[in-house]
This record gives structure tokens, C-alpha cells and sequence, in this order.
């Protein structure tokens, strides 16, 4: 018992890192996913073409072989432009947050398309034929009906991230598993209590999530 | 190492390496078991004389040791020109089966498993720059030392402000502080630069430092000096002398290699005294030398733990 006091300091930085990692993301992923969603939606080939290629690749490629090619593979290309301010872009920060973003951009702007297709069409016609332009129908109409569709799937996803997020430990980030590693590879004897603490904590992070996320849904419907 | 994961959390990750670790352990002892009809991949020597007995192996005949030949050069490692398995601890395995008149089998195992694995009885030993910690002291046996090992530092060979400093320099962990320095997951360079607060660590796992060290993200890197002989000396098939960095100050803190064993196995202190009976032979007849000098790997720290 007193290890684990001892090394809970260690470990409450650990999830620290893992939340700013996310809640860097994920707002980055919800906003790219809104535009990928609307290019893929698109009735413009140069538009549509290259957001489903986007989304199709980054969803059928592992995050692990993703983590990889945009740390060392971006890095290095960086590196060799031999501009300091370039050279240096690309750290284990940087390259999990661009990793994490880029990987969920592709799967809410799935979320988002069926969030819209579950919109019946005649509201959008409705909205055409009273005079609001494409713009105004899709972000006064569209938009603040399927937010609630939306919420449940982004919230799953957010949970997900936050697990997800263990893969910036292989490229020597400092999150909640490579923490957890750390101190397993120094107690490889005894490792369970260290599985423990972290399983704990990525609980304590992801259950009261769900359940602001499900107050949250309530009232949104309530309110419609 | 797990490539092909993507929606899964650490908790399946790790259960699922522990249950292909203990599955995989199984299918080979299966395997191995009717060994009279499957070709094993064992490389091996043929059935020789008996200079040492092996009664403490769990299979009778076979030498089974637990190391990751995956970036496991100079240790144990896939030959790139033929994709055999090559390493200068291969050639103590294969030498020490020798002895016993037996044939050797390396069983792949993730280095952070391994102990894990051993505990599970997946192989006889585990021999992979193993060292004993206070840790390791409590499940595991230990083999009398057979290498000695430095902690070498390497910067990049371009960095002024280590242009003043040689590879005959002593230096210490002083040398690093204020530094950003990396190493291997599970080193004993990890536990050596978690001790100074002053030092910032990176730890990478499963690929080795040196590449972000070339690439400017790190200031040096601390490892064993038997790592550097491959990855940065260039001795080994394969190896490549990496001119973009270079090694400053003599090795330090030593530690010694030994062969680790099942301290709940019953057979442990049965085999643990076999295998020490063979070191001492090698040890006596010049083929730790030999091999130790082959692979860059030989100095005159090694006579100290009696390497003649």
C-alpha cells in the first residue's frame, strides 16, 4: 500500500497528460470531422473524392502504424529541411495530438454523415422553400436537430480517445501508460497493483463523462 | 510488440500479450513435445558429447531461453542478409548447449514479458543483457555473471558542446543533467537515469533512441555499451558504423549479464548449477573471449568476473 502512495504522484501526471492530450484533440477532431463530413456530403467530385479517400485510409490504417509515420516519417522530413523552427515541430506532444486528431477527424465525420441523413430531407426543403439560404438551413435547421443524434456517439468516441490516447507511450510520451509501463517494468515481480491504479484511474476519468454526457442529452432533447 | 491494434484499450492489450505469451509458451512446449514428426527451427548443434549433465530442463535435449530478437542486435537478432537468427549471446546459447550435448531453442518473447513469461515456465531461462535488481531477486534465480557491462554515452557527433570530450574521458551521470536523455524501455539505463531529478528521461519502447537522437529531439542517449557496438560502432552483421553520432566518456556504472531461471520451478537450482559449470568452462577456454571479441564487446573489465 505505501508503493502505491508513492508512485500515485507519478501516475496523477500521468492522467494529466492523457486529458490535455484529449481535450486538445478532440475539439480538433469534431471541427475537421464537420468539415470532412460536409466535403464528403458534397456534390463536388474535387470536394468528395478526396475527403472519402481521407476518411477511408485513416479509418482502415492502425493508430500504431499512424503514431509511427507522423513522428518518425513527418519528423524526419521535417528534420531535413534543416529550418530550426521546422526541425523542431514535430515532438511526441505534437505528433500524438496530430495523430489523435487526424484519427478521430475521420470517424466523426462518419458520426456526423449519418447524424444529418437521420434528418428527415423535408425539413432542409422546408427550410430552401421559406427562403433561408444553404447556409443558413444547415446551421439554423439541420445542425441544432441532429446535436442530440450526435452527442451519444461523439461521447462513446471521446471515451475511446481517452484509451486511444495510450499509443503516444510508444513514441516516449509521458501519458497514463507509459507511466503504468514504467513502473510494471520495475515491478515486474508484483506488477498488479500498478494495473490497478491506472485501470482505476481511466475509469475515474471516463464514467462521470458518461453520465454528464447523458444529463446533457436530456436536456437537449427537452429542450427541442 | 503489438502493430496491428487500433479501438482497444491497454487492458485487453495487456491481457491479450499475456495470453498469446502464455498460449504461444504452450504450443511451443506442444510442439517441441512431438518434436519426432516437426521440424523445430531450432539451430542447433548435433547431438555431442556430455561434458556438462542438463537434467534440469524442462524439456529433455533442448536449451529453451527466452530473449526478443526483435531490435535485439547484438544480443540476439534476425541476420538482415539471411533472416537467421544470429547474436552473440546465440553463440553462448549454442556453445553452452554444446557442453551439454544438447540442442538450443530461443523462444520469442517480448522484452517487457519475459519475466512474466518465466514465471509461466514458457522456457528454462531467460538470457537477454538480463541483470539482477532487488525486483527480479524475489521470483528469480540467478547464474554466476558471464559479461559485464558499461553504461555508455552517446551524443551526435556534430554537437558542439560535446566536441570537447572523447571516448576516453570520464564521465558520469553529472555529465547529463539539465539534458533531455533517452533510452530503452527497461534498461538498466532507465533505473540509473530515473535516480537524478535532473536529468529529463525519455523512455522509448519498442524502438531504440538513436533515431530521434539523430534527428535533434533528444541531447544523448545512456545504454549499454553492448548496444552501442551494434547500433553505433557498427559491429555485426548487418551494423552499420552510424557517423552522424559518436560515443563520449568511458563506460560507467557496470553491471553484469547474467542467465536468470524460475526461482518456483523446482528444476531452477538443478539447472542454475549446470549452466554455472558451463560458464566457468567457457569462461576458462577462451570462448566468451572469443566471441566477445568478435562482436566489439571485448575489454579488460571482463577479466574481473574471471573471463580469461
Amino acid at each position: 500500500m505505501n508503493l502505491v502512495w508513492s508512485v500515485l504522484p507519478d501516475f496523477l501526471v500521468g492522467l494529466k497528460n492523457t486529458i490535455i492530450l484529449c481535450v486538445v484533440s478532440f475539439p480538433l477532431a469534431l471541427l475537421f470531422g464537420l468539415l470532412f463530413a460536409l466535403m464528403a456530403g458534397s456534390r463536388i467530385l474535387w470536394l468528395r473524392g478526396p475527403a472519402r479517400i481521407f476518411i477511408e485510409v485513416v479509418r482502415g490504417t492502425p493508430i500504431v502504424a499512424q503514431i509511427f509515420i507522423v513522428y518518425y516519417g513527418l519528423g524526419a522530413l521535417l528534420v531535413n529541411t534543416h529550418n530550426s523552427f521546422l526541425a523542431q515541430l514535430i515532438t511526441s506532444w505534437s505528433a500524438g495530438i496530430l495523430t489523435l486528431a487526424l484519427n478521430y477527424t475521420a470517424y466523426e465525420a462518419e458520426v456526423y454523415r449519418a447524424g444529418f441523413s437521420s434528418i428527415d430531407k423535408g425539413q432542409t426543403e422546408a427550410a430552401l422553400s421559406l427562403g433561408f439560404s444553404p447556409l443558413q438551413s444547415f446551421f439554423r435547421v439541420l445542425l441544432p436537430q441532429a446535436i442530440p443524434v450526435l452527442i451519444p456517439p461523439f461521447v462513446n468516441d471521446f471515451i475511446y480517445m481517452l484509451k486511444d490516447s495510450a499509443v503516444v507511450s510508444i513514441i516516449a510520451g509521458t501519458e497514463l501508460t507509459a507511466v503504468l509501463m514504467f513502473w510494471v517494468r520495475r515491478n515486474a515481480s508484483d506488477p498488479l497493483p500498478f494495473y490497478l491504479i491506472a485501470i482505476v484511474l481511466y475509469l475515474i476519468l471516463s464514467l462521470p463523462i458518461a453520465y454528464v454526457a447523458r444529463y446533457f442529452e436530456r436536456r437537449v432533447r427537452a429542450a427541442l | 510488440m503489438v502493430y496491428e491494434l487500433n479501438r482497444r484499450t491497454f487492458i485487453k492489450r495487456a491481457g491479450q500479450a499475456g495470453a498469446l505469451v502464455f498460449a504461444g509458451g504452450a504450443l511451443d512446449a506442444l510442439l517441441a513435445a512431438c518434436g519426432g514428426n516437426i521440424s523445430t527451427p531450432s539451430t542447433g548443434k548435433t547431438q555431442g558429447t556430455v561434458t556438462v549433465q542438463s537434467k534440469g530442463l524442462m524439456l529433455p535435449g533442448v536449451l529453451q531461453w527466452g530473449a526478443t530478437s526483435d531490435d535485439g542486435a547484438p544480443y540476439v537478432y534476425k541476420d538482415p542478409s539471411t533472416g537467421k537468427l544470429i547474436g552473440f549471446e546465440l553463440e553462448i546459447a549454442n556453445a553452452l548447449a554444446a557442453l551439454m550435448g544438447i540442442t538450443q531453442k530461443q523462444i520469442e518473447t517480448d522484452y517487457a514479458q519475459l519475466e512474466q513469461a518465466l514465471q509461466t515456465n514458457s522456457f528454462d531461462m531467460i538470457m537477454n543483457g538480463w541483470e539482477i535488481t532487488p525486483d527480479r531477486q524475489k521470483v528469480e534465480l540467478f547464474s554466476q555473471p558471464y559479461y559485464r557491462n558499461g553504461q555508455q554515452i552517446v551524443v551526435r557527433a556534430n554537437d558542439p558542446r560535446f566536441s570537447k570530450y572523447t571516448a576516453n574521458d570520464d564521465l558520469s551521470l553529472l555529465n547529463l543533467q539539465g539534458l533531455t536523455v533517452g533510452t530503452g524501455a527497461g534498461y538498466q539505463a532507465e533505473d540509473i537515469l530515473a535516480s537524478d531529478p535532473k536529468i529529463k528521461l525519455r523512455t522509448y519502447d519498442p524502438d531504440l533512441p538513436f533515431n530521434d537522437l539523430a534527428l535533434g529531439r533528444i541531447d544523448a542517449v545512456l545504454i549499454d555499451y553492448s548496444t552501442v557496438t551494434y547500433y553505433v560502432l557498427g559491429y555485426g552483421a548487418g551494423a552499420t558504423v552510424n557517423k552522424s553520432l559518436k560515443i563520449i566518456g568511458k563506460p560507467f556504472e557496470y553491471s553484469d549479464y547474467v542467465v536468470a531461471f524460475n526461482k518456483s520451478s523446482s528444476s531452477a537450482k538443478t539447472l542454475q548449477n549446470e549452466i554455472n559449470q558451463a560458464i566457468t568452462i567457457l569462461k576458462n577456454n577462451g570462448t566468451l573471449q572469443n566471441i566477445y571479441k568478435k562482436w566489439g564487446l571485448w575489454n579488460s573489465v571482463q577479466s574481473q568476473i574471471g573471463v580469461k
